[in-house]
């Protein structure tokens, strides 16, 4: 897939290493422009930026002016079998172009079908089927937004019977005929190896490296006997080492912190912006 | 090609409480209107347990992000705020662009409908102005703002509730907050 073609990535490393990123809260606007030191690039939810609403508009601008931007987006539904919301694509569009960025994110996962809106990602099965889907659905994608696309991993607490392919010989083979990167959320990697019962680093060894272009991490929870992604805590120690390992392993160009949930002020989530920059620094990403 | 139809299928289950029961206490036949094979329907059946805590994690996720949008109406019915929710969201699946502030104003609304002596009157008053504070995501402020009449003063009340104070029985009093006009979504 050559870097022409659109919403393809070309050479990861002809992207700019942007450093130590924050996913954006409102919460946080105050601090963020009181001390805007520390933090390299914002992560936006599209999805909040969808929105004709001037205060939300100038609240972007604001934003383009002092941060580079990567619009996440959460609602595309690429996995869906009936294909992509037009009048939604065209929104995520939108946003992005006003945003002009070196690369935008979204979901490996289906969110609505036949009319219903799951309010969340639900995962795809691990079939030849669910992935002819997917990349029609991101060929289409690609065709109305030409920046880069990368893909993330999901959580799922539970597979159906039936998988073809292990998830990363899914996710080899979606990079190679997509042409996208991938979005590693090293602490979903990590959730799901303990809900599913796998090795990290097999999947690790597994997994097109080369394709890695941003992580998320952040804090995870435990419900009875399953891991959550709640996105509520400080990160731990193993998703720093799993993040470190992805540094050394993959050419990436990005890492984000992803918290959503008890948000405290930005100065306590300063050190871990700063340990994930020394960990991308060490492994000579960016200076 | 039965991705789309098991998708519906899944879709359905993760949030339509009804549906979810009666397709688990007999998915072979509940399952027939889905159109897909019936071993396929039959290894959905046998996965009810995941199932069902995928849909209570959906629910979860949901409740947590309304009490946020919701917090004085939520002190104000203190121990009955999570079982009404959620008999709320079982029935509604989320919607809109912004699916948190379109659950906590459907859940306002719902509860300022409920029949009087389901939850005292001064509650489902301050619900009804709490959720009308949520302005559409996508939508934007319209041009006229209106003027709303409510039984009680549920400005005061809301301010008292997110500070602390004990409040007492509150007593009626006619009271009109100017309210932004929210343009219908486009
Ligand atoms: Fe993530």
């Amino acid at each position: 897939m050559g870097k022409a073609e659109r919403g393809a990535l070309g050479q990861s490393t002809e992207l700019p290493a942007l450093g130590s990123g924050l996913g954006y809260r409102r919460v946080h606007r105050g601090e963020l422009f009181l001390d805007r030191r520390g933090i390299d690039f914002l992560e936006i939810v599209a999805d909040h930026f969808m929105s004709a609403d001037p205060a939300v508009q100038s609240e972007l601008a604001l934003l383009q002016a002092h941060f580079p931007l990567i619009p996440h987006g959460l609602d595309l539904s690429l996995g869906s079998a009936e294909g992509l919301d037009p009048a939604y694509l065209d929104r995520l569009a939108r946003v992005v172009e006003a945003i002009d960025p070196p690369w935008w994110s979204e979901h490996i996962a289906y969110t609505r079908a036949d009319g219903v809106a799951i309010g969340h990602l639900a995962a795809l099965p691990l079939t030849r089927e669910a992935l002819d889907f997917l990349c029609a659905n991101i060929h289409a994608a690609q065709r109305r937004i030409p920046a880069p696309l990368i893909l993330e991993n999901i959580t799922t607490p539970f597979r159906l019977p039936g998988d073809e392919l292990t998830e990363p010989q899914f996710l080899t083979e979606l990079t190679e005929r997509t042409g996208c990167g991938l979005l590693l959320d090293v602490t979903n990697l990590l959730v799901n190896a303990a809900n599913l019962s796998f090795d990290p680093s097999e999947y690790l060894d597994q997994l097109p490296l080369e394709r890695v272009v941003q992580t998320h991490y952040v804090g995870w929870a435990r419900r009875g006997d399953t891991w959550v992604d709640d996105h509520g805590s400080e990160t731990p120690e193993p998703v720093w080492e799993l993040l470190a390992e992805v540094a050394a392993r993959c050419p990436l160009r990005g890492m984000v912190l992803e918290r959503d949930r008890n948000i405290p002020a930005l100065a306590e989530l300063r050190p871990e912006l700063e340990r994930a920059r020394e960990i991308g620094r060490k492994a000579g990403r960016w200076d | 090609m039965g991705l789309a139809r098991e998708q519906a299928l899944l879709a359905r289950l993760f949030v339509d409480g009804s549906y979810r029961d009666r397709f688990f206490a007999d998915p072979a036949t509940v399952g027939q209107e889905a159109n897909l094979p019936a071993a396929r329907i039959a290894a959905i059946g046998r996965c009810e347990v995941e199932i069902r805590a995928f849909a209570h994690s959906l629910i979860h996720k949901r409740l947590v992000e309304i009490r946020g949008l919701l917090p004085a109406t939520e002190r104000a019915l203190g121990d009955r705020f999570g079982p009404l929710a959620r008999t709320y969201l079982e029935q509604h699946p989320p919607g809109g662009l912004d699916k948190p502030a379109e659950d906590a104003r459907g859940l306002s609304r719902a509860l300022a409908a409920l029949p009087d002596g389901e939850v005292p009157p001064w509650i489902s008053e301050l619900a009804r102005y709490e959720g009308s504070r949520l302005i559409e995501a996508a939508g934007g402020l319209g041009v006229l703002p209106r003027l709303v009449v409510y039984r009680f003063p549920v400005v005061n009340l809301q301010r008292s509730l997110l500070r602390g104070d004990p409040l007492g029985t509150p007593r009626p009093r006619l009271t009109l907050v100017l309210e932004p006009a929210h343009r219908r979504r486009a």
